[in-house]
């Protein structure tokens, strides 16, 4: 009787010593027994040897000065600057305040190459630029356009980027709205029967009609410090936005 | 944030690059998602448990970095496809370094290996993370870690003819 022979994530698992003691032993009884087993582990562990060499060879290279500075830079930040992104506080009241959001809201202007984050921004800029956020087929349009499609409303495009849900559970949205003038990128959570903004970039298209990657990264810190879950499949995002319907 | 912790996430930029590099094959990009790793993980400080290795953790962040970075650029549809090759032609001391590099034959069978597969000998043998830590990072189970990582060696080692 042949015993089972042994897979090669087992000979793989012992050349790189990921075994317990007792399967280890158990190869190294067919390696003495059968050269080809041994062959088998001296494969994984050339594999392992060479990959090593390439990888020892590639980490000569240098960071890159100038992502070193922004680095630097980033860090800094983190200590002079604590908070730079404000999640809109919870209200009770469920309807849309876009004024009492631009109080409250940090905002992002892109200028050229960087990005100013900004919260002093003139209140009539700022409300202005959050009611394009607001309108009611804004909202009808975050309640049925599926992500990765984008919808022509009143006054610009729509684009669905993913949906989540946060650390309570809420289903929110990521969205982008490209008016004329400007482009936003926008979390709404639904609560209350209603899409609520919880954050939003805006930024001067300066070329091509998107908001600056960058404007990214403060979303990116956003859905952090909320602690947003992975994105929704499709399916699971269809369900959910059915079920709000109901 | 205290200073260990900007200390260990500096020690760890280097392999960061490193594995930026291999998912997305372009400097710029590479170093862009190396700075969105590090604010994604300056903003998450208080929840890094700080009894386990920062490795694991760092390097799940750049890979969900990467992912949402893929998600967008595909929901956009009209940009640029970022597994692009970089510009051969690009007269960049560091671009003309990363290519070189890149030529080693390892290297080279490396990268006609599927994405699946190359991801996780890199977290392995390159980066020497453990099965369990890759598992993490990946979101899939240590057997996934395993039968990915060992059909890839069996394919490595068939290109280089061991």
């Amino acid at each position: 009787m042949t015993k089972p022979k042994l897979s090669d994530e087992i000979l793989m698992a012992y050349a790189d010593g990921e075994l317990d003691s007792e399967t280890s032993r158990a190869v190294e009884v067919a390696m003495q027994a059968d050269s080809s087993v041994a062959d088998r582990v001296a494969l994984f562990g050339e594999t392992k040897h060479i990959l090593k060499q390439a990888a020892l060879a590639r980490s000569e290279a240098p960071l890159p000065q100038p992502l070193k500075a922004k680095i630097d830079r980033a860090f800094a930040n983190a200590e002079t600057a604590p908070e730079v992104i404000v999640p809109l506080r919870q209200r009770r009241k469920t309807e849309w305040q876009p004024l009492a959001l631009a109080a409250s809201i940090a905002l992002a202007i892109g200028l050229g190459g960087g990005l100013l984050l900004s919260r002093t921004l003139t209140p009539q800029t700022t409300v202005a630029d959050l009611a394009v956020l607001s309108t009611s087929v804004v909202r009808a349009t975050l309640n049925d356009l599926p992500s990765g499609a984008e919808r022509h409303v009143a006054g610009g495009v729509v684009r669905a980027i993913a949906s989540f849900r946060d650390a309570d559970g809420t289903l929110c949205r990521e969205f982008e709205f490209d008016g004329s003038a400007r482009a936003h990128i926008a979390v709404a959570c639904h609560s209350d029967d209603t899409w609520v903004l919880r954050f939003a970039v805006i930024a001067d298209v300066a070329s091509g009609g998107y908001a600056p990657a960058s404007s990214h990264d403060a979303l990116d810190a956003y859905l952090v410090s909320i602690d947003a879950g992975p994105p929704l499949s499709a399916e699971s995002e269809a369900d959910s936005l059915s079920a709000l319907a109901r | 944030m205290n200073h260990r912790f900007e200390q260990d996430i500096v020690a760890q930029l280097v392999p960061l690059r490193r594995f930026a590099l291999s998912l997305c094959r372009n400097p710029d990009l590479a170093d862009d998602l190396v700075q969105m790793t590090v604010e994604r993980a300056i903003a998450a400080c208080d929840r890094y448990d700080g009894s386990q290795r920062i490795e694991p953790w760092l390097f799940r962040i750049l890979r969900n970095a990467w992912l949402d970075m893929l998600r967008r650029r595909r929901t956009r549809g009209t940009e640029i496809d970022v597994s692009d090759a970089p510009d051969a032609a690009a007269i960049d001391g560091r671009q003309i370094t990363d290519a070189r590099l890149m030529l080693s034959a390892t290297e080279k069978a490396l990268d006609e290996l599927p994405d699946d597969q190359r991801e996780v000998i890199l977290l392995v043998c390159y980066e020497e993370l453990s099965y369990a830590e890759a598992a993490a990072i990946l979101d899939i189970p240590r057997g996934t870690v395993m039968s990915r990582l060992a059909r890839g060696r069996v394919a490595l080692a068939k290109k280089l003819g061991i």
